[in-house]
C-alpha cells in the first residue's frame, strides 16, 4: 500500500505538466487518464458485485444520483432501483456474470432526493486475474427522453381520439347521402361521394397506424402470447384475401411444411403482420402471384410473403421499414398505403424476439421475411410471470398462478408412453385456454401439468376460476371415452400473499 | 322513405344513444330512423341514465368518454339498476384498442362499435343484440 501511495503522489505533479521520464511513471499517468475519463464522461458508471455491493462510481454517477463516497457502504445497487426492476436486474446481472455476454438494460433508479430518474445502458463482467470477480453498468441518463416521448405518445392519443369525432361525422354524413337517405343522387355524384368515403377510411386507417407506431415505439404493447398452429392463422388471414385476389387476377399461393405448425404466438398480432405484407404486396403487384411461405426449424419459424410485382429501388429498399416511406408510387388515384405498414410489421416481430428483413430486385418483386423464435412452455411461463409480477409490484396489484397436475403422472406415462401423455397435455392446455375469459389470462402447460396466469386476480377469485376450470377438464375427462382414468388436481399461488419474489412463485408452483 | 328492417309490423323496437357529441347523435338516429327504429338521445350521463329509466328502451349505444361521467361508470349503474340490467348495451367509442373490449364485457356490456363506423356494422350489431334479452 505504502508503495503505491509512494509511486502516485509524484504523478499528480506529472500529470498536470511535465512529462514522464521513468516506466512506472507512464503507469501511473495511464492510471490517472482513465481514471479522469472514468470521471469526465457523462455515461454513469457502477462497478459492483453480484450480491449489489457498490465497489466504485464515477463522478457522473455520484453527481446524478446526488450520492457521495460516504453514502456508498450503506448502499446497494438493488435499493437504488425502482423495485419493479429490481427482479429483471438481478437476472440480467446473473445471466451477465455466468457467461460474460454484455447484456441492455434499462429501468429506473433513485436519487438520493428520492427523485427518479430513467436509465438505459449495458452491464458487462469485469474479469481479475481471467476470473470473473464484478459487473460494471454504464448507462445513459435518459429521463428527459423518456419524459418527451411520454408527452409524444399523450399528444398523438389525444389528437388520434379528437381526430375520429369530427371523421365519424364527415363519414356518416356522406354515407347517408350515397345511400340516398336524404332523396336520390346522380351516378356522377355517387362516384365522387364513394371517393370521398374511401379516403375518409384511408384517414381512419392513417390515424390507427400511427397509433399503433406510436403505442409499440413507447413499449406499451404487450403481447398475449399463446401456443396456435400458425398455419390455420395464416390461412385465415389469406382467405380474407379471396375476393381482391380474384377481383385483380392475381394468385395468392401458400407454402406450408405441414398442416400444423405449433408455436407460442400472439395471435392478433401475427394476423396484423400477415394482413399487412399481402395488403403491401397486393399494391405492387399487377400481376402473378402472391406467395406466402412457412419454414419450420427447431428453434424458430421462417414466414415470408413475396410477390411478382414491381420490386423496390436499392436506395428505396434501404429505409423501407421506416415510418413513412412509400416509394414505387404512381401518379394519379388508386389504393395507397400510410408508409407505416412495414414499420408496425417490423416492431411486432420485435416484439415476438425475431428480425425481419426485405429483399427486392426492380420489376421482378419483393419478398419480405422474418423469424419466430421458438418458445419453450418454461421460458414463456417465466417471462410472463416476470411481466405480469413488475406489473403487480408497479400497480399494487394482484396475481394468481393456477396449476393443474395430472395425478399419477409417472405411473400414467410408463403405461401409455411418453408421446401420448405429451399429447395429453397438449389438449388440456388448448382445453383451458379456450374456458378462459379475459385476454390477458393464459394456460401454459409444462411436461405435466397446466399453469394459468390470472393477472389482477385475488385469491377468492382465483379458487373460483380453478372450480371451474376444474369442472371443463372433468367433463372432458369423462367425454373422452379413448382417454385412459386420469384425474387432474388444482391449486392456486397468489402474489403477494403466499409469495412476493419471482423465485418464491417459481418455487411454490414447481414444488407442486 | 322506407322503414322496414328493424322494427318489424310488430312495435317498434327502441334505441338509446348516448354521446356527447351532438352532431353524432343526430346523424346515428337519423340512419337507425330510416332503418325502422325509434331513437331516444341523450347528450350527458345523466340525461342518459334518467331516460333509460323513463323510456325503457330495448338497447343502449353508450359512449365510452363523457363529460360527467365515463361510460364504465355509466355501465355498471345501468347494469346495477333493477329496472335497466336486463337491456343489452352496446360500446361506442373512439379509442380503438385504448378500450378494452374485454373490460366493459366483464361490465356487462353486449360488445363494442368504434368510431368511425361503418353503418352496416352498426346496423348488424343492433339488430343481433335486439334478439338477445340478458
Amino acid at each position: 500500500m505504502k508503495k503505491r501511495l509512494r509511486k502516485r503522489t509524484p504523478t499528480r505533479k506529472k500529470a498536470s505538466g511535465r512529462l514522464p521520464s521513468a516506466l512506472s511513471s507512464d503507469v501511473s499517468l495511464l492510471e490517472q487518464k482513465c481514471k479522469n475519463l472514468f470521471d469526465l464522461t457523462s455515461d454513469l458508471i457502477q462497478i459492483f458485485k453480484v450480491d449489489g455491493t457498490i465497489i466504485e462510481v464515477n463522478a457522473s454517477w455520484r453527481i446524478t444520483l446526488e450520492y457521495d463516497e460516504r453514502d456508498l457502504a450503506n448502499l446497494t445497487v438493488y435499493n437504488l432501483l425502482l423495485p419493479k426492476y429490481r427482479m429483471e436486474c438481478e437476472e440480467i446481472f446473473l445471466a451477465v456474470l455466468r457467461d460474460g455476454r454484455p447484456r441492455k438494460f434499462q429501468g429506473s433508479m433513485i436519487t438520493k432526493s428520492g427523485q427518479e430518474i430513467a436509465v438505459e445502458g449495458t452491464v458487462s463482467r469485469l474479469l481479475c486475474e481471467d476470473r470473473p470477480c464484478a459487473l460494471s453498468a454504464i448507462f445513459d441518463d435518459v429521463t428527459r427522453h423518456k419524459h418527451y416521448e411520454k408527452l409524444k405518445d399523450e399528444f398523438i392519443s389525444t389528437v388520434s381520439h379528437e381526430l375520429r369525432t369530427p371523421l365519424t361525422v364527415i363519414r356518416e354524413g356522406v354515407s347517408q347521402v350515397r345511400d340516398e337517405l336524404m332523396g336520390p343522387v346522380a351516378e356522377s355524384q355517387k362516384t365522387m361521394l364513394d371517393m370521398v368515403l374511401q379516403n375518409s377510411d384511408r384517414l381512419g386507417r392513417i390515424i390507427e397506424e400511427i397509433l399503433d407506431v406510436s403505442r409499440l415505439e413507447a413499449g406499451r404493447v404487450r403481447l398475449h402470447r399463446k401456443l396456435c398452429n400458425i398455419v390455420d392463422v395464416i390461412k385465415e388471414v389469406v382467405g380474407n384475401f379471396k375476393a381482391i385476389i380474384k377481383r385483380k387476377d392475381l394468385e395468392l399461393l401458400t407454402d406450408f411444411p405441414s398442416d400444423t405448425i405449433e408455436i407460442y404466438i400472439d395471435r392478433d398480432k401475427i394476423v396484423q403482420i400477415f394482413t399487412n405484407l399481402i395488403t403491401n404486396s397486393l399494391r405492387f403487384t399487377e400481376k402473378g402471384r402472391i406467395t406466402v411461405r412457412l419454414r419450420s426449424q427447431e428453434d424458430f419459424v421462417e414466414c415470408s410473403v413475396s410477390d411478382t410485382g414491381r420490386g423496390i429501388s436499392k436506395e428505396d429498399l434501404a429505409k423501407a421499414f421506416n415510418k413513412f416511406s412509400q416509394f414505387a408510387r404512381e401518379i394519379g388515384p388508386g389504393d395507397r398505403g400510410t408508409g407505416l405498414g412495414l414499420a408496425i410489421c417490423k416492431r411486432l416481430v420485435e416484439l415476438h424476439h425475431g428480425r425481419a428483413k426485405i429483399e427486392s430486385v426492380p420489376l421482378k418483386g419483393t419478398t419480405v421475411s422474418f423469424v419466430l423464435p421458438r418458445y419453450t412452455h418454461r421460458e414463456l411461463f417465466k417471462n410472463s410471470i416476470v411481466g405480469a409480477l413488475s406489473r403487480c409490484v408497479e400497480e399494487g396489484g394482484h396475481l394468481s398462478i393456477i396449476i393443474f397436475d395430472v395425478l399419477d403422472f409417472e405411473m400414467l406415462e410408463k403405461r401409455l408412453g411418453f408421446r401420448q401423455m405429451e399429447n395429453i397435455v397438449v389438449q388440456l392446455e388448448k382445453l383451458i385456454n379456450g374456458a378462459l375469459r379475459r385476454v390477458a389470462d393464459v394456460a401454459i402447460k409444462d411436461t405435466k401439468a397446466i399453469m394459468v396466469l390470472l393477472p389482477d386476480t385475488h385469491k377468492d377469485n382465483a379458487h373460483v376460476v380453478m372450480g371451474r376450470l376444474l369442472q371443463v377438464v372433468e367433463d372432458y375427462l369423462i367425454r373422452e371415452k379413448k382417454l385412459p382414468k386420469m384425474e387432474v388436481h388444482g391449486s392456486v399461488v397468489c402474489y403477494p400473499e403466499e409469495a412476493v419474489t419471482l423465485e418464491e412463485i417459481l418455487d411454490r408452483i414447481y414444488a407442486q | 322513405m322506407h322503414s322496414e328492417k328493424g322494427g318489424g309490423e310488430q312495435k317498434m323496437k327502441k334505441i338509446l344513444v348516448i354521446d356527447d357529441e351532438s352532431n353524432i347523435l343526430l346523424m346515428v338516429s337519423q340512419r337507425l330512423k330510416i332503418h325502422g327504429y325509434e331513437v331516444i338521445t341523450a347528450l350527458s350521463g345523466d340525461q342518459g341514465l334518467e331516460r333509460a329509466l323513463q323510456d325503457n328502451p330495448d338497447l343502449v349505444l353508450l359512449d365510452h368518454v363523457m363529460p360527467d361521467m365515463d361510460g364504465a361508470e355509466i355501465l355498471e349503474r345501468l347494469k346495477r339498476e333493477r329496472r335497466t340490467c336486463h337491456i343489452p348495451v352496446i360500446m361506442f367509442t373512439a379509442n380503438i384498442k385504448e378500450v378494452k373490449v374485454e373490460d366493459y364485457i366483464e361490465k356487462g356490456a353486449v360488445d363494442c362499435i368504434y368510431k368511425p363506423f361503418h353503418p352496416e356494422e352498426l346496423l348488424g350489431k343492433i339488430k343481433k343484440f335486439l334478439g338477445i334479452k340478458a
